[in-house]
């Protein structure tokens, strides 16, 4: 009789224990305060620094111009399927010698979001770069991206060209104005180089820019000579000349479109192909 | 991915459900019932790194429990600090006893909570700033707890009547959208841990009820 009431009390405490064991260690992260906390892993800080320098690296070896690709791919939102999808095949084209997100790479700007972007990203075999989208500046999300991937607004020079970085968001940075005179300054030597890029989250049509601020963008890629302006923001690519002028905008449009962009560059020309995956 | 949706809103109720059914017998509360029956600390869990709050036994067989809770995270872990207020709703299927005054047993819980953010970039009701339905609000979090618990009751009539100690893991509606969106998110990322001790000043199930009936 005690035998078997304790042999029962054994089996259900055995039972709880077993679950309770198996619950805890099937943990990966022990302890989260928060879904809104902006602690970035120390091995996911400051990337874009980090992908600069081995840029740089490739740069410097003092060969003379050749041809190269660079790879584009924006609005991965919570579609991380698509992004691994794009990964891949970026990663089959041996000649994309960097990788450009168009911004948005999160949904609501939390922090678990851009850490499964950038476990996703960080399986691409050559650097990346991004740019903040409106969507990357939700909740916390301004902090976690100056923490994870470093300065907002930076540029880059590859083979006699430049690549400007522009964060263009105004909404959800409190209706801050765009750092239209560091863009401004970017672009002052412009003639120096064989093509310049600019890279920005929101196309200067969309609906945070208001009639002002388009015109000033405007006026500045037609006044620097900028090759393309490059965006994301809307979910359907789009490639043209949107205002009738000199400048082609492209848009790269969301992964789960299931295409990307390649920039292919030569000596004194530069295209962009759509790439099906 | 909807019918996945559907499916666990549909588990949640259940579970909200079952709890209110069982509570149906009459509660004779030896305390005012604003009162509460413990005393709920906790580390972690998703709704803050401390967490302090007050807890209330809905029903006499204790399967019900509500908890209302503050919690507080620092600086450190984020941009600023984060205040959120928490509300759980917790069942418990049986209770097991381990000892003379000893209990295991194990939680299930459904919570909400809402933060108190600085700005225009957390709400509940879009800022002015965006046109109508640009964003979904982001201010509420859906928790899912499960764990267990165990209780050691003080023998007398003492203010602390019994203390609890409980570990449960947790995940919220973000990660569970997350694990269902994606592919390369395994189930051991969605899930942490949170640690908690009760301590509880009126254990029902005990003579105290007594206390009221000589009033009347």
């Amino acid at each position: 009789m005690v035998f078997n009431s304790l042999n029962k009390y054994v089996t259900k405490y055995l039972l709880v224990s077993i679950s309770i064991l198996l619950v805890l260690s099937s943990c990966d992260k022990w302890f989260e305060y928060s879904p809104y906390s902006a602690n970035v892993p120390v091995k996911m800080r400051q990337t874009t620094t980090r992908c600069l320098n081995k840029i740089s690296e490739m740069n410097s070896s003092g060969f003379p111009f050749t041809r190269f690709k660079i790879a584009f791919i924006s609005d991965s939102h919570l579609n991380f399927d698509d992004l691994e999808d794009a990964v891949e095949a970026i990663n089959r084209d041996e000649e994309v010698v960097f990788t450009i997100h168009c911004g948005d790479m999160t949904d609501g700007g939390m922090l678990a979001e851009y850490m499964i972007s950038w476990n996703i990203a960080d399986k691409l075999r050559r650097p990346y770069l991004t740019v903040t989208g409106n969507h990357d500046c939700l909740a916390n999300g301004e902090y976690i991206y100056q923490e994870m991937f470093g300065p907002k607004d930076y540029s880059l020079e590859f083979q006699q060209c430049k690549f400007v970085f522009f964060t263009d968001v105004i909404w959800e940075l409190n209706n801050r104005e765009p750092d239209f005179l560091w863009l401004d300054n970017e672009l002052k030597f412009s003639t120096q180089y064989r093509h310049v890029f600019v890279i920005a989250h929101i196309p200067p049509w969309s609906d945070q820019f208001s009639p002002l601020r388009t015109v000033a963008y405007r006026m500045m890629m037609h006044d620097h000579g900028v090759r393309y302006s490059v965006h994301g923001h809307h979910h359907d690519p789009y490639l043209g000349y949107y205002f009738s002028d000199s400048i082609p905008y492209l848009v790269v449009g969301s992964v789960d479109k299931r295409g990307y962009y390649e920039l292919v560059v030569e000596q004194d020309s530069c295209w962009f192909n759509r790439i099906q995956y | 991915m909807t019918i996945k949706w559907n499916m666990l809103l549909f588990a949640g109720c259940l579970l909200m459900l079952s709890a209110i059914s069982s509570a149906q017998d009459t509660v004779l509360f030896y305390k005012k019932p604003l009162v509460p029956n413990y005393i709920n600390t906790q580390f972690a869990g998703n709704v803050g790194a401390m967490v302090l709050g007050a807890g209330y036994r809905m029903n006499r067989a204790r399967t019900l429990e509500w908890v209302l809770a503050y919690g507080y995270t620092p600086k450190y872990e984020a941009a600023r600090r984060i205040h959120t207020i928490s509300f759980k709703n917790i069942y418990i299927p049986f209770e097991m006893k381990i000892g003379s005054d000893c209990f295991l047993f194990p939680v299930l819980s459904v919570g909400i909570s809402r933060q108190f953010p600085k700005g225009n970039k957390i709400f509940i009701t879009l800022p002015n700033t965006y046109p109508k339905g640009y964003y979904a609000p982001n201010a509420f979090r859906f928790h899912l707890n499960a764990g267990a618990k165990f209780r050691k009751e003080f023998a007398g009539k003492r203010f602390i009547e019994a203390v609890e100690f409980y570990a449960e893991t947790t995940t919220n509606d973000l990660y569970l959208n997350y694990y269902l969106k994606s592919r390369s998110v395994r189930l051991s990322n969605i899930f942490s841990t949170a640690l908690g001790m009760n301590l509880v000043m009126y254990n029902l199930k005990k003579p105290g009820i007594i206390f009221l009936k000589n009033r009347n």
